[in-house]
């Protein structure tokens, strides 16, 4: 090892560490625990709270383990009389003012106060004057309650606004007794990142407001699972109750996507899972939908794709927020039974040259990346993606980047964006103009002399350093985007070889849809299938005239004019989901209830294509089964039954099926997931090029 | 041997003519113990407000598991208990409690507490699930209108 490692003595144990490395790190290297409210790994020491007093041989008085890095020869003691007295003494002055209200406080029974209160602190306090008393909850934003009698001042919701979020937001108020944490007038804790602070909050100070009174933490259980509100792939944690509701989201840390952190769309956005959902099978009959049983729907279903698979009018939309397993069985049936090349994952306009957007940077020239490459970038550049608002949690690891490793970063939008504030240059472009503004910033980076008011830009990305690319979806729907890719392939060449490039995808399975061929492409039967959009199109003109719709999101997206004219010509509808959209105005043939990520196993493929489990958490509500469960049955009623009957079995038969899964195993997959293969076969390609 | 036989029947005859020490239940009833723990009661405080904050550490504290809490918000314009928190929903499955009183013991508030109502038989499952329209004691005033009423029917 290059670097010297320090020896240090921590209650008669040696520990050779790194140099640098704060003493409560060291000793939890020891497996020795020392109490800590306001140190946290993510956050800048700050010595708030003193709860992690140790005695140092030399210094005169004890010091905070948490602020002290370690030195060579030092002799530290953590559990002697002397820091006991001041454990008991600091914990006494942090439960002065604490209202003790434990049994109806959130935080109870995963609280540390809590805990080292049992483990280290006295069993009495001496103070014997009323307790200061504030009103109490404060709504302090829309997802966020504050319990100021609760705070025991730590700092750590101010310092991850700070440092973290870069959302400031929060302030400490007033000095003493009187201390406490606010927001400033006229400003609500709205940040998009605030629930990250009822996580950090070591006692019931912060909690949300939409989990309010979720259950005890002791009555909850927990199940690994991962996000589905955007494409970044967060793993979370679903806390359920008796098995049947979803009532908290909570981060698991995963640095390969979220590197803790959740945005507070996603934490909270599990409402879909509990209320409106479609719990039973409908048909139509008369003009109304009424419940049947599950054969009775599926035999409707079926009838109606047969028919209008034979008469080649029937088009297939399956949602990018559905497991990858229900997916494959989607396009199983379509390409094997049904025989239908129409099969898309979106209804909105793409360029048919950037369907498949990592295909298209990697056609361009760039290597494909990773999340977790933003990190060891020297150099990023985001175009034509907001992440800010399509990826929260990675705008986080963007700003990380630039702010604690001084990462350069450069914007290229249509206009300032939030992430405008940490990067060098903001590169605007005009609509329509997206192409020709690429090309500029390519010949800026290529040739210095270049005088078109982006020189400083193309200085700036010529520095040495591994580059990474952000590239948003948006650019796959200009009609402009093959001038684009031609733009972008000057600017990878003039960037260097190995330069990155992560696909910002919109939904949380995009990346899988992709994978799976849910899109138009050439089949050797029958020609080009339509897109989405040349599907609603043609059901305008009657040529398609009935449509399996497999969860709303393709239609979602689109144009919503285009949809109802749709939609009023078709003859028959399949609806599969979890509820009936709002704005679907016609009665479906048949709705099938399938379950949602909480009730069911599954694979989802983030953005950059790292394959993730999720976890039946809760019973399914109602009727509904999981969708590829729903296909297995259509298969059968249509004569062709499918072999895989458990999503284990669909998962094998969907990695042999496909290249890019293609040596992954279930049972491998664990809880943090695994880079699919097409990632890494491209990376190794590029890097044999380069 | 006769002499063994009539001091048994002596002993039989003394019997007959003593007090008997059963009760014809239902209609006579022998008062219960003074500790005795049966049906559960949630009790109010003195002002008529819920003594239970519904923080379930009945539930956490039951080996049956038979207790379940649902809390919910009080607000200013429809207070149950005092302060933030009140049970929503407090249900007890008395086909699976053992009436072993931990619940009483972990109560914060001592709202839970077992009482000398041992009558708990019923016709069918369902209706062992004791929610609070039934464990709830009634408000203050309304005990006091009840016994008031009773008063007055015995004198008139």
């Amino acid at each position: 090892m290059s670097e010297e490692l320090v020896t240090l003595t921590i209650d008669g144990v040696t520990v050779r560490t790194a140099p640098g490395t704060l003493l409560v790190e060291a000793a939890a290297q020891a497996g020795i625990l020392i109490p800590v409210y306001c140190y946290h790994p993510k956050l800048a020491p700050v010595g708030a709270c003193r709860m992690c007093l140790v005695e140092v041989e030399g210094a005169p008085k004890l010091i905070a383990s948490c602020t002290t890095p370690v030195r060579e020869g030092m002799v530290v003691y953590t559990d002697n009389q002397r820091v006991k007295k001041a454990r008991e003494g600091i914990l006494e002055f942090l439960l002065v003012h604490h209202p003790l209200d434990c049994p109806v406080c959130d935080k109870g029974g995963e609280c540390p106060l809590q805990d080292f209160t049992y483990q280290f602190g006295p069993s009495r306090s001496r103070f014997r004057y009323p307790k200061r008393h504030w009103d109490k909850p404060l709504q302090i934003g829309p997802n966020i309650l504050l319990d100021r009698e609760r705070c025991i001042m730590c700092f750590r919701c101010v310092r991850f606004c700070e440092e973290i979020s870069h959302h400031r937001q929060l302030g400490v108020f007033r000095r003493g007794n009187n201390q406490e944490i606010g927001t400033f007038p006229g400003q609500p804790f709205d940040s998009r990142f605030a629930g990250n602070t009822i996580e950090l909050c070591p006692v019931g100070a912060l909690t949300g407001a939409p989990t309010r009174f979720f259950g005890r933490t002791w009555e909850v259980g927990h199940t690994p699972s991962v996000c589905t509100g955007c494409s970044t792939g967060c793993n979370i944690r679903v806390d359920t109750r008796h098995g049947s509701e979803v009532v908290r989201l909570w981060s698991r840390e995963n640095p390969a996507t979220d590197d803790g952190w959740l945005c507070d769309p996603g934490r909270f956005g599990y409402g879909f899972v509990n209320e409106g959902r479609l719990e039973e099978p409908l048909v139509e009959s008369g003009g109304q939908s009424v419940s049947a049983t599950w054969q009775q729907a599926i035999a409707r279903a079926g009838a109606v794709l047969e028919q209008h698979a034979k008469a080649g009018t029937l088009g297939i939309l399956a949602s990018p927020r559905m497991t990858s397993e229900e997916l494959f069985s989607v396009s199983k049936l379509a390409r094997t039974v049904l025989k239908v090349p129409h099969l898309d994952h979106t209804a909105r306009y793409v360029h048919p040259a950037a369907v498949d957007l990592r295909a298209f940077a990697a056609s361009a020239g760039f290597t494909p990346g990773t999340l977790r490459d933003i990190q060891d970038a020297r150099q990023i550049i985001t175009i034509g993606v907001d992440l800010s608002r399509e990826q929260p949690v990675t705008d986080l690891r963007v700003k990380k980047a630039v702010t604690q490793r001084g990462a350069h970063l450069v914007v290229v939008d249509a206009e300032e964006l939030e992430l405008s504030a940490f990067s060098r240059h903001t590169v605007l472009w005009q609509p329509g103009d997206e192409a020709a503004t690429v090309m500029s910033l390519a010949n800026a980076v290529a040739s210095p002399s270049e005088a078109n008011g982006m020189r400083a830009v193309g200085e700036l990305l010529r520095q040495e350093g591994p580059k990474v690319v952000l590239l948003g979806w948006r650019i796959g729907e200009s009609p402009d985007a093959g001038r684009i890719g031609e733009s972008l392939a000057a600017l990878a060449q003039a960037l260097g070889p190995g330069t990155r490039c992560v696909t910002i995808l919109r939904h949380c399975n995009s990346r899988g849809a992709l994978d799976l061929g849910i899109y138009p492409a050439e089949d050797p039967v029958s020609g080009r299938g339509m897109s989405g959009e040349e599907m609603l199109r043609a059901a305008c003109e009657g040529r398609i005239r009935a449509l399996w719709l497999v969860g709303e999101e393709p239609l979602q997206d689109a144009d919503p004019g285009l949809v109802r004219r749709a939609m009023d010509n078709l003859e028959a509808l399949v609806f599969q989901g979890w509820s009936l959209p709002s704005w679907l105005e016609r009665v479906p043939d048949a709705a099938l209830p399938s379950t949602t990520f909480a009730e069911m196993d599954g694979t989802f493929t983030n953005t950059h294509g790292r394959v993730q489990r999720i976890f039946r958490a809760i019973r399914p509500k109602g009727k509904s089964r999981p969708g590829w469960d729903i296909v297995n049955d259509l298969a059968q009623a249509l004569g062709h039954p499918f072999e895989s009957r458990t999503v284990e079995a669909v998962f094998e038969e969907m990695c042999a099926a496909t290249p890019a899964y293609r040596g992954l195993a279930w049972n491998a997959l664990g809880v943090a997931g695994r880079e699919s293969q097409a990632d890494s076969a491209a990376a190794a390609a590029a890097a044999a090029q380069g | 041997m006769f002499v063994e036989f009539v001091k048994g029947l002596g002993i039989t005859l003394r019997q007959v003519f003593r007090k008997p020490t059963t009760v014809n239940y239902p209609e006579e009833k022998r008062p219960p113990s003074a500790r005795a723990r049966w049906r559960h009661k949630l009790l109010r405080h003195e002002d008529g407000l819920e003594r239970c904050i519904g923080c379930s550490l009945c539930a956490g504290a039951c080996p049956a598991h038979c207790i379940n809490v649902v809390a919910a918000d009080n607000t200013d314009e429809d207070r149950k208990s005092p302060g933030e928190r009140y049970a929503a929903v407090y249900e007890i499955n008395m086909l699976r409690c053992i009436f072993c009183g931990y619940c009483e013991d972990a109560c914060p508030t001592g709202a839970i507490v077992l009482g000398p109502d041992y009558e708990l038989a019923d016709f069918d499952r369902a209706s062992f699930i004791y929610g609070k329209d039934r464990l709830l004691v009634p408000e203050p005033g309304e005990v006091a209108r009840v016994k008031k009423r009773l008063e007055e029917r015995e004198i008139g």
